[in-house]
């Protein structure tokens, strides 16, 4: 069932955010005792984390909890690592022992709280901390708990917000759950992982700095090419002296001689000739660069792959189109605007487009005094003023050679 | 700052899109119901068509269109639905940019009215389906359910007798200037009617038919009000067919046919009146009239109305076919008095077949009793 298997993921995105709390607090204490942690920490951590979870959902009596507790701290002491790590491993086990035994007087699903976003405070606080003592692990560490509980949390949310979209849903038996979470998951996965590069790229030193070089390089590339394609075109003109070289048959570029010194102007002149051309390239680039990717947006997004689907359900049949829209001559209706005539016809329409969306049904065969004795008859609320005049001068317009003055 | 800065960053795309979704989904977003019929008779099939268009760039992962609609119309299945006092439908759809859907369900209209439906909300929800914008649409689509027939087969021969003597009384007096067409030669058409030319074109007799010199008409009269208020709502929809047969029967004669009833029009609210006509859109204009009967003024309205009538003297004959299940002594009254005056006048009284009205056992053959079917 999807609705299980939704559950399931956002259950375990949950204890991941609960182990990133308290391995950030965890290496905190570290930091604060000044002594170096190791990464088997996080892991001890995230098993802890686990092992309780497990006790919560599945362990029902309460002495075997306390029991296989005791077994769980009595495994960590025995375990052949670091004293610390033991010490840690020991307090985190024993802070969610008491939690759990807490937890164990409540009725209702056994599972971990769920977390909320107010806690990237603590990631967050502990990043301050860090900022103020200098210590660049934690700061580090800090930074990337805050970022991946935030991104967590989004996932998480999503997640949630799905199963609780399943359960309004389930009496409704024809709803089009598979396709509205695949398309729905296309947009909200990249843009969940495009929001996580973008915070984790707000932290990279320089990054400014480094995109202008990559610019400026681009563009000084560009450039270079621009000046040996000109040297090369003039080299190509009678006065220019050929080097031996091009004598025996090859052409060398760099070894192009003028036979006079080159005037100032002509320098400016090539050199503003080369920057034009240098930005006029750049700019075709980078048009080409994002039509590609309109393309791309378009293709996979606005599904260009088919543009008509039929599909037979047992009681209703759904036909899936693409829009078609009508190419508008802009240019012709621009010069016409001032035709009085035209701008009557103008109004009508948008009159009538108006009164559409405002729920008037339009049928498509009446004529327009039709229309009118349509609305009066239906009693139509939003009328526009003026409609009565304006539709019988619509009508002139539209179909007699009257030319109504303004 | 950079975590606060990656933060803000981060809660500034999620609100940005919540932002677009609020302020954009209902642009170039448009949602159409209607009937591929807008009139249809009683136990016809028809379509409701939903079309729903998204014109924009902005993908709508989760659209919800609830509607509501008579309960009469009888869909192939029931699912996304509920009904109580109506049919409420609950539609979701995904639709991605510059894409429409059209849906369409398939139902069969079991009673005969006028059904519309006025309006409908859309909810649309965010990519993650967090906010909710909902907006109401107004939406005028409505489907008009003209009565069914019955099978005149099933009156008595007497009954009958009476509808045949009416037309045939039409029939005579023709007006040799009122031309009305062709038909076939019958064995007591006169020589001087045939019609030479087309004859010879078919290779059989055809003769001219000609109107009559005198203006008549029938006036159906449908009594909304029962006798009593047990199962008033089946006697009301059998008089409603009763009424369209006749009509129905009375013009393929040409016989101008009026019809007056103490029902009121579920759109003008006035009384429902057509006048006398004889042509097929008159008949279809009479249907309409009919589907359009929702409430009744009571049965001294009707008398009232039948009263009215009769001051009309345009008419060279009326002849009254009066449809009422109510049989009490003002309606009695009149009827006699109808009859006293030599209007040609058929009291038609639809009832149960467990009960047979008092009056049909006088021996009047203008009053006939017409079975209903109980539905229990």
């Amino acid at each position: 069932m999807r609705t299980d298997k939704y559950l399931y993921v956002a259950e375990w995105l949950n204890n991941f955010m609960i182990v990133l709390l308290y391995y950030i607090v965890v290496e905190f204490f570290y930091a604060w005792a000044q002594v170096d942690i190791t990464y088997w920490a996080f892991l001890l951590v995230a098993i802890i984390v686990t092992y309780s979870y497990l006790c919560r959902v599945y362990i029902h009596n309460l002495i075997i909890y306390v029991i296989l507790q005791i077994v769980f701290a009595g495994g960590i002491i025995l375990l052949p690592m670091d004293i610390v790590l033991k010490v840690t491993g020991v307090v985190v086990g024993g802070i969610l022992f008491f939690c759990n035994l807490m937890f164990w007087k409540t009725e209702g699903v056994r599972s971990f709280i769920s977390l909320n976003i107010s806690g990237v405070i603590i990631p967050f606080l502990i990043f301050l901390q860090a900022s103020f003592s200098g210590n660049f692990s934690l700061l580090k560490t800090a930074y990337i708990s805050g970022v991946s509980y935030t991104s967590l949390f989004l996932i998480k949310s999503y997640l949630n917000n799905c199963i609780k979209f399943m359960s309004d849903v389930q009496n409704n038996k024809n709803v089009p759950l598979d396709d509205m979470f695949k398309y729905n998951g296309r947009i909200v996965f990249p843009f969940i992982i495009s929001v996580t590069i973008g915070m984790f790229l707000i932290r990279v030193e320089g990054l400014a700095d480094s995109l202008m070089k990559l610019i400026k390089n681009g563009f000084d590339f560009i450039s270079q090419l621009m000046r040996r394609l000109i040297i090369f075109i003039i080299s190509l003109l009678p006065s220019m002296e050929v080097s031996e070289n091009a004598v025996s048959g090859e052409t060398d570029y760099s070894n192009l001689v003028m036979s006079k010194p080159v005037p100032s102007w002509l320098i400016a002149l090539l050199s503003a000739i080369e920057k034009v051309i240098s930005v006029v390239t750049i700019m075709i680039l980078v048009y080409i660069f994002l039509k590609a990717l309109f393309e791309f947006v378009k293709k996979y997004f606005l599904r260009k792959g088919y543009d008509k689907v039929m599909i037979d359900y047992d009681d209703h049949v759904d036909i899936n189109e693409k829009v078609r829209h009508k190419r508008k001559n802009k240019i012709i209706h621009f010069f016409e605007g001032g035709n009085e005539n035209l701008q009557i016809r103008r109004i009508y329409k948008q009159k009538v487009e108006k009164m559409r969306k405002n729920g008037y049904r339009l049928e498509k065969f009446h004529t327009p005094s039709e229309r009118l004795e349509n609305i009066h008859e239906i009693k139509y609320e939003n009328i526009p003023e003026g409609f009565d005049e304006l539709t019988h001068n619509y009508e002139s317009v539209r179909y007699s050679r009257t030319i109504l003055n303004k | 700052m950079k975590l606060i800065i990656a933060l803000i960053f981060c809660a500034f795309f999620y609100y940005a899109q919540l932002f677009i979704y609020r302020k954009f989904w209902n642009k170039s977003f448009f949602v159409d119901i209607n009937f591929a019929k807008t009139v249809v008779r009683e136990g016809d099939h028809n379509q409701l068509i939903e079309v729903i268009t998204n014109d924009k760039i902005l993908p709508l992962p989760m659209v919800q269109i609830k509607f509501a609609i008579t309960k009469s119309f009888i869909f192939k299945s029931y699912d996304n639905s509920a009904i109580t006092d109506q049919y409420y439908r609950n539609d979701y759809y995904s639709i991605m940019p510059y894409r429409r859907i059209t849906r369409t369900y398939d139902f069969t209209s079991s009673k005969r009215g006028y059904y519309r439906m006025k309006g409908m909300d859309v909810i649309c929800k965010d990519l993650f389906l967090s906010g909710m914008c909902i907006k109401s649409y107004k939406h005028e689509a409505a489907v008009c359910v003209l009565p069914a027939r019955v099978l005149l087969e099933e009156f008595t021969i007497k009954a009958r007798e009476l509808f045949g003597e009416i037309v045939d009384r039409y029939n005579r007096n023709e007006d040799p200037f009122e031309y009305a067409g062709i038909r076939e030669y019958r064995s007591y058409d006169p020589m001087n009617r045939i019609n030479w030319k087309a004859s010879a074109k078919v290779s059989q007799l055809r003769v001219n038919k000609f109107n009559t010199t005198f203006t008549q008409r029938v006036v159906i009269a449908i009594n909304m009000e029962c006798h009593i208020k047990w199962h008033e709502e089946d006697f009301a929809e059998e008089q409603i067919r009763l009424a369209a047969t006749f009509a129905d029967y009375f013009i393929q004669s040409h016989i101008p046919v009026a019809l007056y009833s103490n029902g009121c029009d579920i759109l003008t609210g006035k009384l429902v009146e057509v006048e006398a006509g004889a042509d097929i859109s008159h008949l279809r204009n009479i249907e309409i009239a009919l589907a359009r009967i929702k409430d009744n003024t009571g049965a001294g309205s009707f008398i009232n109305i039948i009263d009215e009538s009769l001051k009309n003297k345009t008419y060279d004959r009326t002849d009254y076919i009066i449809i009422s299940n109510y049989r009490k002594n003002d309606l009695v009254e009149l009827y006699k008095k109808i009859k006293s005056e030599n209007i040609g006048v058929t009291w038609i009284i639809p009832e149960y077949g467990v009960v047979t009205p008092q009056i049909t056992k006088q021996g009047d053959s203008g009053i006939i009793k017409w079975t209903v079917k109980n539905a229990n």
